[in-house]
């Protein structure tokens, strides 16, 4: 079996950090511009997320899951670092406007990773307004209040729901032995 | 406790708040907390649910942009230019702490480990928070009289779930001679330092800093393990270990020299000596 790309950076192997970025670049550039204000926000992240997967490599496991979900973690929360940073700062130049996306059918993510498609399954198993809140919030980037304020919903109805669908989600993958008590009833 | 860690409402709306628009410090504080009387929770779990619940999204892929690729290229060959002096380093260590009778592959994860965590250590950017308080180390570390703290050592070591790790030197040369150990109880959250070989320092100029590398935190945010000193004249020092976070996975504890009074942004310039956790 070959080594995973990561299981060779942690090893030190000089040549697996460029495989690396070949491998998994158009990924984090594309979840980069995803949930970022502007290109230039985008290119300083790529750049930040793939130190921070370079460094974290000898962390993976390949038993809790794919190098995909792996580094979508370690992007999405450099990204969303970023956001609440940006929030005290000023844009100097316009912000793009990227149109909002949905959910893919399941059966169009194979190419991607099996946990994808068991997310796009499980999603398709919540409540519209659970779907609607996970969408914008994961997919779009948007914070509880921005949702609230699209969806003219409170924002502890948002919380609530963001909630309880990402535990079902979570629970619906497999990825919980034991969902909790009140969470995937509802 | 019993119970699932997401039947804990406040614990669970901090788990999602991490996963959806992320933490103030304020919060990461009470999460830590919470986390304590959960020792088997995943704090990561709906971060990585998240994550894949992204990957169903409607989206293309698009390629990277050949300005982002050039960028990256100088940042992996900078980064690809730092780590043969890790793995000499995690070399270092492999040879001090493997054991003969390891099996090759339990051998090879464990360098695996030390590289990675080594690579952490040369890398990482002490948070600036709440955790720093360095008088508070050297008044404690006053307030306990050798043998009293020698004591409280051999106790804690015969208590039920205390696990024992030998020091291995590290980059800087006052490591060489080093030997000695970590005792550490996840339960109570205490333990020791014992020092044979390390040389006494001028508390005025330098001091020592201990840092712990913690499995369910950022490998850039080591949690504080507190500043102290080395007396001279003593053959062995004991110094009780005072985290300044909850420290619930470690997996690496490491010694530096700092300027007097600790920092809170290591140099990392003067590793002393380390002990691994993981697989030793």
């Amino acid at each position: 079996m070959t080594d995973s790309v990561l299981a060779r950076i942690a090893r030190g192997d000089p040549h697996s950090v460029r495989a690396c970025m070949d491998e998994f670049g158009g990924l984090v550039w594309t979840i980069a511009r995803r949930l970022t204000r502007t290109r230039a926000d985008a290119e300083d992240a790529v750049q930040e997320i793939f130190t921070d997967v370079w460094r974290s490599a000898g962390r993976f496991d390949p038993v809790r899951g794919s190098e995909k979900v792996f580094i979508s973690t370690i992007a999405r929360r450099r990204l969303i670092d970023r956001l609440r940073r940006a929030k005290h700062v000023p844009v100097m130049e316009s912000e793009d406007v990227l149109e909002r996306i949905g959910w893919a059918d399941s059966g169009d993510r194979g190419e991607i990773c099996a946990e994808a498609v068991n997310a796009a399954q499980a999603v398709a198993q919540l409540k519209p307004d659970q779907q609607k809140v996970i969408e914008l919030g994961v997919l779009n980037g948007m914070s509880h209040q921005e949702i609230a304020d699209a969806l003219r919903m409170p924002l502890g109805t948002v919380k609530t729901q963001m909630r309880r669908g990402l535990i079902q989600v979570r629970a619906l993958m497999g990825l919980e032995s034991r969902p909790p008590a009140d969470e995937v009833a509802q | 406790m019993s119970g699932h860690f997401l039947d804990n409402e406040r614990l669970a709306d901090l788990l999602v708040q991490r996963a959806s628009e992320g933490l103030s410090e304020a919060d990461w504080h009470e999460l830590d907390g919470l986390l304590i009387a959960y020792p088997e929770a995943d704090p990561q779990a709906l971060e990585v649910t998240a994550a894949a619940l992204l990957l169903a999204g409607e989206w293309k892929e698009e390629p990277l942009p050949e300005s982002v690729r050039r960028r990256l290229n100088a940042a992996a060959a900078e980064f690809s230019a730092g780590i043969p002096k890790v793995s000499q380093l995690s070399a270092a260590v492999a040879r001090r702490e493997a054991k003969p009778a390891a099996s090759t592959s339990a051998g090879f994860a464990w360098f695996a480990a030390a590289a990675s965590i080594v690579l952490a250590i040369a890398t990482w950017i002490p948070r600036l928070d709440y955790q720093y308080s360095g008088k508070v180390d050297l008044l404690s570390q006053a307030s306990q009289d050798s043998e009293t703290l020698v004591v409280e050592r051999q106790k804690l070591l015969a208590s039920s779930s205390p696990w024992q790790k030998e020091w291995s030197p590290a980059e800087d040369p006052s490591g060489t001679a080093v030997k000695g150990d970590v005792v550490w109880d996840p339960v109570s959250q205490t333990g020791y330092m014992r020092f044979t070989g390390l040389q006494a320092n001028d508390p005025g100029t330098l001091q020592y800093q201990l840092w712990i590398f913690d499995e369910t935190r950022d490998d850039h945010y080591p949690v504080d393990g507190g500043v102290f000193d080395i007396p001279s004249g003593d053959s062995e020092v004991v110094v009780p270990i005072l985290a300044k976070l909850p420290v619930r996975t470690p997996k690496l504890f490491a010694v530096t020299i700092e300027r007097s009074g600790g920092v809170v942004v290591s140099s990392r310039e003067r590793i002393v000596v380390v002990a691994a956790v993981s697989g030793g």
